[in-house]
């Protein structure tokens, strides 16, 4: 199994890593959390999800140099609607893949991995989240990981993104950090069949008229192999209240483009298919006062694009795009955060007509502020595509009961046509309700 | 004779000059001088700090927090905070860099978006963490750099808790101060043995009482320049809310050689747990 997900070197890597460790007096922490976590659709009456989710976590410092990290999370679903037939999901590698009961009981090794720190460099070996980017929401720079997509953007980020298995490098040089990562995990978003699965022409391939029949073959994610690993390079450097990052990543994109195949009676056969492509990007931030700019751009060599005639070119594009997030956050108001970005997809022009426009803009507004020495968090995020005219309004309040337990109730809305991003989702407006007690 | 006389009164002249006292320290910017010193290290401040929120019914949240001041520039400080506990806010780290030709240079590390963030360097006022210490009352406000932005006035001389104290009045002297700082006046008692301030009253910008800090536990810390004396308990309380933070200091100790690269951006991105 390992050898088939391309980890055998990892697996060697750590054997060996770990021998030479001398453990001093390994300690141990471990933290526990508890959440039940609900959702119930205002549409169509009924709970999306009500979960109970137990979230183990383990540090461990086995040297004065070397700490490791675990986190096991078991959840249970009552209503299992955000996925199908989870055990059929292929887009993990072996070594990712969370183990499901069923369709409501999953449990998961969510992270693993050992950090080592010595001189000006560093290791962290294993299951791990890596974040580049400046900015939130839409993903310009942020590739590296796979997404879990089966509640669309409405899970935290730390929840939505899959940990894969990596060997992530950082040296510190005067006056920048060189940071490479190489991953041979070919774990691949999680791009679900259940409740928000996706509809908008954006993501899913247009049917041409007359189609009487229609064969999907089954996502198995990218053949694995270490060969078919992603790798990444990042400079940064912080000078003069400025930070500056460049980012070059050479990866298969993290969701399938849909290939479409007609036999001419009316078949249609559609065909995952998972492509390499380069990106090279940046990132600034700066701090002016009481406002602070984030910014992120990135050229990405390929990028697939569904046409409005499936039946040419197997109904797909693949382009160079260009992108970038800009994002201003005000301070200027007591105990709260003002957010406001700006993203802009940019496409190469070409003859074929494509189900996006040629520049794609997106733009959001945000606020958070805590009241009563943060006792209550109040958040508001409101998206809205500007090509498609969709929009999606996220509200929540967060209510830290004392230091273990925190309650949180949230509202989340879509509206819009249909073919947008988020009007895909015009159904599902829902409400929110979840608690959670550490230990 | 007068000539003897006049050279044993020169001598007494010159002693008194040369003790260490109040020979001069009327002069409330100097005594504030000195309450910069008194708080600073020669390299480092470490300590594990126990914060404790207490409400106006009386209930509580703690959070432990590891805490670094890095002193070698002894006009601007370095710091580096990472919480350890309660669980929902463990790793949470932050660093500031103060400067004294922009703003600081302020980051924040979120476990739960695992991604560093710049944040207002500017932004004072607001509340530190949840506390009631807001970022301006963590900043060297009183010292050869912060104290260029206020005017100080010795009111006269009083008892705190049994110490003999100056009594200092320290206003915005600027616009630009007056414009970004939470205080239209602080009153603070400085201890005549150690210059450390025991209480201080805080005044909003219409000069209403809006906080109160008082300083306890002055004792003595391991490795300072020998007997260096540090508060070890700071009390913080909220009269419009009713609401009290209280600061204990563990583990305190001076000079400790650090890794320098700790005040960074980087060291936060790590994420360390």
């Amino acid at each position: 199994m390992l050898s088939k997900s391309g980890l055998m070197p990892f697996a060697i890597f750590m054997m060996g890593f770990m021998s030479t460790i001398t453990p001093v007096s390994a300690s141990v922490e471990y933290y526990g959390e508890v959440a039940v976590d609900s959702a119930y659709e205002l549409d169509a009456g009924e709970y999306q999800k009500r979960r109970l989710a137990l979230s183990n976590k383990w540090y461990a410092s086995l040297s004065d140099d070397v700490n490791a990290v675990a986190i096991v999370r078991a959840s249970y679903d009552w209503d299992a609607a955000l996925l199908n037939d989870p055990e059929a999901i292929a887009t993990y590698s072996s070594a990712s893949r969370p183990y499901y009961s069923g369709e409501h009981a999953a449990v998961e090794l969510r992270e693993l991995y050992v950090d080592w720190v010595g001189g000006r460099g560093g290791l962290r070996v294993g299951k791990q989240q890596v974040v580049f980017g400046e900015t939130d929401g839409i993903r310009v720079v942020d590739l590296l990981n796979p997404l879990d997509y089966s509640e669309f953007l409405l899970q935290d980020f730390e929840e939505m993104r899959i940990p894969t298995w990596m060997f992530n490098y950082r040296y510190r040089f005067d006056g920048f950090v060189a940071q490479f990562i190489a991953i041979p995990d070919v774990t691949t978003s999680n791009v679900p069949d259940g409740r928000y699965m996706p509809t908008s022409p954006r993501y899913a391939p247009m049917i041409a008229a007359g189609t009487t029949s229609i064969d999907v073959v089954d996502d198995d994610g990218v053949a694995g192999s270490f060969d078919n690993g992603d790798i990444a390079v990042r400079l940064r450097a912080s000078s003069g209240g400025r930070d500056i990052s460049l980012v070059a990543i050479r990866q298969y994109n993290k969701e399938p483009a849909w290939l479409s195949s007609y036999d001419g009676s009316g078949g249609l056969s559609l065909r995952p298919v998972y492509y390499r492509r380069n990106v090279f990007g940046a990132t600034y931030s700066e701090s002016f006062g009481s406002v602070v700019l984030r910014a992120e751009g990135a050229y990405s060599s390929r990028q697939a694009y569904y046409r409005s005639d499936p039946a040419t070119g197997g109904g797909v594009s693949f382009l160079p795009q260009f992108s970038y997030g800009l994002a201003i956050d005000w301070y200027g108001m007591q105990n709260a955060t003002v957010t406001a970005q700006l993203f802009h997809t940019v496409r190469e022009r070409v003859a074929e007509v494509l189900v996006v426009d040629r520049v794609d803009s997106t733009w959001s507004l945000g606020v958070n502020k805590t009241f009563f020495n943060a006792i209550y968090t109040a958040n508001l995020l409101y998206f809205e595509n500007r090509n498609d005219r969709d929009s999606m309004l996220r509200a929540s309040l967060d209510w830290d009961v004392d230091d273990r337990a925190t309650i949180s109730a949230g509202y989340d809305a879509f509206s819009g046509d249909a073919a947008g991003m988020f009007g895909q989702y015009r159904d599902a407006d829902r409400v929110t309700l979840e608690l959670k007690y550490s230990f | 004779m007068v000539k003897y006389g006049i050279v044993v009164v020169f001598g007494v002249i010159v002693t008194l000059l040369a003790l260490p006292g109040h020979a001069g320290e009327e002069d409330p910017r100097q005594i504030m001088l000195n309450n910069e010193q008194a708080r600073k290290a020669d390299i480092s401040e470490v300590a594990e700090l126990t914060m404790t929120l207490v409400n106006k019914s009386g209930s509580e949240r703690v959070r432990k927090v590891e805490f670094v001041l890095d002193d070698t520039d002894p006009r601007l400080r370095r710091s580096y905070l990472r919480f350890m506990s309660p669980a929902n806010v463990r790793g949470t780290a932050f660093v500031q860099l103060e400067h004294d030709d922009r703003d600081n240079d302020r980051w924040l590390y979120l476990p739960a978006l695992r991604k560093t963030r710049r944040i207002s360097g500017s932004a004072k006022t607001d509340s530190f963490v949840g506390t009631d210490f807001s970022f301006e009352d963590f900043e060297i406000l009183d010292g050869e750099v912060g104290g260029r932005n206020y005017k100080y006035t010795l009111l006269g001389e009083e008892r705190f808790r049994g110490e003999k104290c100056w009594l200092i009045k320290a206003v915005p002297a600027t616009a630009e101060a007056r414009a970004n700082t939470g205080y239209g006046e602080r009153r603070m008692w400085v201890e005549q043995e150690h210059y450390h301030v025991l209480f201080t009253e805080y005044y909003d910008h219409e000069l209403k009482l809006v906080k109160q800090m008082e300083a306890s536990n002055l004792s003595l810390v391991p490795d300072g320049k020998g007997g260096e004396v540090r508060p070890h308990k700071l009390v913080m309380k909220n009269l419009l809310t009713d609401h009290t933070t209280i600061i204990e200091f563990e583990n305190f100790v001076l000079n400790k050689p650090l890794d320098k690269n700790m005040f960074s951006r980087d060291y936060l991105s790590r994420g360390m747990f």
